[in-house]
């Protein structure tokens, strides 16, 4: 037997008192992480929340002019929602490239970007969408841009008694995601990346958004990439100035998975195409 | 913690730790071991159950999340000594050969034809896309699903000791059920 317990709850505000407890509390959702972390030994939980029955935490819906997902959707619901498809595709390719369609039935886009490894494929679509996150806790709430959510390789700015209970973004009509991975399902991603445009009715870009996966401690928007294409179209001159100042964002580095070399070249490459994509959507 | 679960239609209560995966209850608690260990990380598919109607790879599910809930195994796909379709289909278009990762890809292709009836090959091979095979090329695996689902609509042949009546009257029968 082990020494530590298990609780469900129905209810957000249930998992709040809960979560209120001095003790060391793990949330529990789809559990493809924390599973594997308890049984490698690198979690050692007191008390395990499930969170995976509270229905508030669970479906996708527009509100106010956003789109909210709730935090216990799985990626599987995401992939299969019209919502997605026509207002965050990059969201949608990401889901239909993630792990694999059995494991999609379990992971939820909370767990997704609470666990923040840096391979994530849910967090560069909802960073290039400019996603914030409602965290909740006991008597209090705080959205945040989900930008300033993660922090690093696999950590966030989640405090222990908080719960996240939605992500949201105003719908993207031209967005986009592309991930080279070393196979194809369940690849853990080599590279990511998510674009999303806002244009004009002359479709010159307002608003452009880059974010990459996978290339260094954490998911992260290329502010300074995404500036050159302000007022333009994506065209030679625009991906010219971008190879120029992208250095300025991302600073790849070895790894198992690619080497700083190829991974600084097809981040230049897959952004372009991805821009494209997204543009021509 | 006391468990209750629906398995293969039959209801069962078990002492778990909280700790426990889905696999673990199946394999030890319930002594069934239709549903394989394979790499125990959600990698490889040999530990595919059927969760409340869907595929989910029972090494990384929390036993004690499934309460109240219905589970299908390997198990539960005979009719006694009759074999499901789609296990014969598997032999039939030799999908089999050492054997390991089999219930896991029955498990996979039961719930994914309920949900998907009459799939492409390509919709075939990404629903099987977290299920590893060492033995035989996934060639095999996808010409035994494509096999089940033609043997499965081929219209229904009347022996030839029949009376034309007699078939007739079995029509009418199945328009009307
Ligand atoms: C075989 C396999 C393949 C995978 N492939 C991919 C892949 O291709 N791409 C990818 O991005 N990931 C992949 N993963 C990782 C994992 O599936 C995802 O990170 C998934 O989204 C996690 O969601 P979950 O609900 O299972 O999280 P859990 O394991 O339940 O939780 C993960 C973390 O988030 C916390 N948490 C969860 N929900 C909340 C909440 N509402 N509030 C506060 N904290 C919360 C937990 O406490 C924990 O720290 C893979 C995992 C496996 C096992
Ligand atoms: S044993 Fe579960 S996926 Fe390999
Ligand atoms: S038949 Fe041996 S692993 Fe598939």
């Amino acid at each position: 037997m082990s020494d530590f317990d298990f609780i469900s709850v129905n209810t957000i505000d249930e998992a709040l008192d809960v979560l209120a407890r001095p003790q060391k509390v793990t949330v529990l959702s789809g559990g493809t992480d924390v599973m594997l972390r308890i049984h490698d030994g690198r979690l050692e939980p007191s008390l395990l929340l499930d969170v995976s029955r509270i229905e508030e935490l669970k479906g996708i819906k527009e509100k106010d002019g956003f789109i909210e997902i709730g935090a216990a959707t799985t990626i599987n619901e995401i992939g299969a929602s019209e919502l997605i498809k026509d207002n965050a595709y990059a969201l949608y390719e990401a889901a239909d490239v993630f792990a694999d369609p059995n494991t999609r039935n379990r992971a939820t886009i909370g767990g997704n970007i609470t666990n923040a490894s840096p391979g994530a494929d849910g967090a560069p679509a909802l960073f290039a969408l400019d996603g914030e996150v409602l965290i909740k806790k006991k008597g209090g709430e705080r959205r945040i841009p989900v930008t300033d959510y993660i922090i690093g390789s696999y950590k966030t700015v989640l405090e222990p008694d908080e719960l996240v209970a939605s992500i949201r973004f105003k719908p993207c009509k031209n967005s986009a995601f592309i991930k080279i991975g070393l196979r194809k399902a369940m690849a853990i991603s080599v590279e990511t990346v998510a674009v999303a445009l806002f244009l004009d009715e002359n479709k010159i870009i307002t608003d452009c958004r880059v974010a990459f996966g996978a290339l260094g401690p954490s998911t992260l928007r290329a502010r300074n990439t995404e500036k050159v294409f302000v007022g333009y179209t994506p065209n030679e001159e625009t991906f010219a100035k971008a190879q120029e100042v992208i250095a300025m964002d991302i600073k790849p580095r070895d790894g198992l998975r690619g080497s700083r070399e190829y991974r600084f070249s097809t981040a230049h490459v897959i952004m372009e195409r991805a821009l494209i994509k997204a543009y021509e959507k | 913690m006391i468990l209750h679960l629906t398995v293969n239609g039959k209801n069962v209560e078990t002492q778990i730790s909280p700790e426990q995966t889905l696999l673990s209850v199946i394999r030890g608690n319930l002594k069934m071991t239709g549903t394989k260990i394979g790499c125990m990380v959600g990698e490889c598919g040999a530990c595919t159950v059927i969760l409340n109607g869907k595929a989910v790879k029972s090494c990384v599910v929390n036993a004690a999340q499934c309460e109240g809930m219905e589970v299908r195994t390997v198990e539960g796909l005979a009719n006694g000594e009759e074999l499901h379709p789609l296990q014969q289909a598997f032999i039939d278009h030799n999908a089999v050969q050492c054997g390991y990762c089999t219930s896991g890809f029955l498990m996979t292709a039961v719930a994914f034809l309920e949900q998907n009836p009459n799939p492409s090959r390509d919709e075939i091979k990404k629903a099987i896309s977290g299920n590893l095979c060492r033995c035989t090329g996934y060639i095999q695996i996808e010409e035994a699903i494509e096999g089940y689902i033609a043997e499965r609509d081929k219209p229904k042949e009347v022996p030839d000791n029949e009376t034309k009546e007699n078939a007739a009257e079995e029509t009418v029968e199945a328009a009307a059920s």
